[in-house]
């Protein structure tokens, strides 16, 4: 038997401290579906998709109650549908994105991610409808969600696509107006997108990858939160290095789950496991915050002074447990800081500590980037494709994953609340200075080569 | 030729008594098997299995130990399993889950709970149970479970039955505890992928 207080502990967490697996997504190639003829290709990805992800849901269900651990969300991530929807004009792939829509409604799953384009080396004209396509996409569509890669450390940053970019996302969130521009937040734009992310909205299923596979996202951050708060209590005047060793024991913990989790709901569905992500994705619920992790550490508020050095030690220490707990680490891994999805930092948004250049400052440490951030409704769309550009910039400069959703809301400005609720969160519209100042910069258009790999200065 | 027999001891707990037990277990000739000890409520109990010369009657092992004990004032009690009837050692596929009551201190829950679980034939092979500072109860149990119950079910049927006492019951398969507790990798039991249970 084990030790009883080792039975209990985990029982703790479970019970007191809502460890649970935050999503298992199931990755599916749709090479095999390829056609000419629009109709017969999506017959064939409506039953790729509803065959391999049959028994998902059933899955998950019998392996959480196994083990008594909550598996929060199931997801679906597909091959780039730019990659086999070459040929066909934006009207015919919103008919590819209805069926994905309606496989996702067939097998129970709420999100899911691949009507992506991948462009960091250039774009082909499949790749243009496909971005042309996402205003009618995301707006007509429940739970398809997109991404589009615009750079990588290898290939640099393709500036063409930016700016159509900055151009679209306006049109999705007006196109989205009757929800506040909530179709924006179903998009990231990113540099070196991992192919094995299980997160929405930028899970795809990269084509280096088996035909069929299971990605895991580990629990929260309130897990993380809730154990060091019970160290903090024993051990008051620790310091950081304690501090962090604490946060990689939690990490370790949290990670052996999730692994447990995915290979059993892989072995079960008789399909590959792929890898355990590490990020630590908070939610709008008080205590499931990476924020309030930062303020346990020490800060009155996230964005001021010491935010990034705090942030950057949580992301390594989470890594370095979790890398130990895994064979398998993969995807994005690294801690989410999603404004309007974390309570504690929108929080900070409303009370001026966190801008978007400090927000800017905090990715270059941790991942995603300028995730789930409310701008005003009038941006210009160059300042909006400028912006990405900077957070681009500092992914494909240091050989990261970085990314951008950046949701503007119709008919509001800067400092006015909006609220998309459930776990999309809500906040106040954070001011981007500077706007119309950069136009001239994004309508150069071109490439930004690829960074020099010595020097590393 | 030896035999073995199942040997139970108790006594107020002191220093030198696990000491003294097996002083006396060694010049009765005996080799230990197995060995479970435990200190509740400042009571000493341990339970051994022991193989022993043939010719060493329980008459003489029971009197050698109280006799050698004596300042510890010991219990002894002796079964000789070729006497009693055995349960089957665990068949192929039991697997070992653990249920985690906690709560309000009810009188009776345990019974209840052993009851419903005997009732589909699963065994409860360890037990730790106490009662809190703060008058809270704790309970885990360590059960093996045969192949084909419906653990959802029974997990389901635990919950309501403890739910109206104000207890929360947990039932968890060994490896999350593995998982969370133990760095070595967990080696998954080969299950019957849903695609074969939908051919079949």
């Amino acid at each position: 038997m084990p030790r009883t207080e080792d039975i209990l502990s985990t029982l703790r967490m479970v019970k007191q401290e809502n460890l649970d697996v935050r999503t298992v997504t199931m990755g599916i190639n749709l090479f095999s579906c390829v056609d000419r003829d629009l109709k017969t290709l999506c017959t064939h990805i409506y039953d790729r998709i509803t065959t391999s992800a049959r028994d998902l849901h059933s899955t998950c269900e019998t392996v959480s109650t196994r083990y008594g651990i909550p598996i929060v969300n199931k997801r679906l991530s597909v091959t780039p549908i730019q990659r086999i929807g070459e040929g066909f004009e934006p009207e015919q792939l919103l008919e590819i994105a209805h069926t994905l829509d309606k496989a996702a409604a067939a097998v129970g799953v709420d999100l899911i991610g691949g009507f992506s384009a991948l462009v960091h080396g250039g774009h082909t004209q499949g790749a243009i409808n496909l971005i042309e396509s996402l205003p009618a996409v995301l707006s007509q569509t429940q739970r398809v969600c997109s991404s589009v890669n615009v750079g990588t450390t290898k290939a640099g940053i393709n500036m063409n696509m930016i700016r159509l970019l900055g151009k679209k996302i306006l049109e999705i969130a007006h196109a989205t107006s009757d929800r506040q521009g909530f179709g924006a937040a179903k998009l990231v734009v990113f540099a070196n997108a991992p192919e094995d992310n299980p997160f929405m909205a930028g899970a795809f299923h990269g084509s280096a990858g088996a035909d069929t596979v299971i990605h895991i996202g580990v629990s929260g951050p309130g897990v993380v939160k809730r154990g060091l708060e019970r160290f903090l209590e024993a051990v008051p005047n620790c310091t950081l290095d304690e501090v962090a060793a604490e946060i990689k024991s939690t990490a370790f913990r949290v990670t052996r789950v999730g692994e447990l989790i995915g290979r059993e709901v892989a072995a079960r569905l008789g399909v590959r496991f792929g890898i355990v992500d590490l990020s630590l994705a908070p939610t709008p619920k008080i205590g499931d915050s990476i924020g309030e992790i930062l303020q346990l550490i020490g800060l009155t508020h996230v964005g001021v002074p010491g935010s990034t050095a705090v942030l950057a030690m949580l992301n390594d220490a989470v890594k370095k447990g979790g890398v130990f707990a895994s064979s398998a680490v993969g995807g994005l891994s690294g801690a989410f800081v999603p404004v309007m999805e974390d309570a504690s930092l929108a929080d900070a948004a409303r009370l001026g500590y966190l801008t978007v250049e400090k927000l800017e400052a905090m990715t270059s440490v941790c991942s995603v980037g300028l995730d789930m951030v409310p701008v005003p409704g009038d941006i210009d769309p160059d300042t909006l494709a400028a912006l990405m550009a900077d957070e681009i910039a500092i992914g494909v400069f240091n050989n990261k994953t970085t990314a951008t959703r950046i949701v503007p809301i119709p008919g509001k400005k800067a400092g006015e609340h909006v609220s998309f609720g459930g776990l999309f969160g809500e906040s106040v519209i954070m001011p981007v200075p500077g706007n119309g100042c950069s136009s001239s910069f994004v309508n150069r258009s071109g490439h930004i080569p690829a960074p020099i790999q010595s020097l590393r200065n | 030729m030896t035999k073995r027999y199942i040997i139970t001891l108790m006594a107020a707990n002191r220093v030198g008594i696990l000491s003294a037990v097996t002083t006396a277990l060694a010049e009765l000739g005996a080799n230990l098997m197995e060995v479970s000890q435990t200190v509740l409520n400042r009571f000493f109990t341990i339970i051994l299995d022991a193989d022993f010369p043939e010719h060493r009657t329980p008459e003489v092992i029971v009197a050698h130990l109280k006799d050698f004990c004596r300042p510890y004032g010991v219990e002894v009690d002796l079964k000789d399993p070729a006497e009693e009837e055995l349960q089957e050692e665990s068949a192929e596929g039991v697997e070992r889950f653990f249920l985690t009551v906690n709560g309000n201190d009810e009188p009776g829950m345990m019974r209840q709970i052993s009851a419903r679980i005997s009732q589909e034939g699963i065994d409860i092979s360890d037990l730790y149970a106490k009662r809190q500072p703060d008058s809270s109860f704790v309970m885990v149990m360590e059960l093996s479970v045969p192949p084909g119950i419906d653990v959802l079910m029974l997990k389901n049927d635990l919950e309501s039955l403890c739910e109206r006492e104000g207890l929360i019951v947990t039932l968890q398969h060994e490896n999350i505890f593995a998982a969370t507790n133990d760095p070595r990798p967990i080696r998954l039991l080969p299950v019957k992928s849903v695609h074969a249970i939908h051919a079949g």
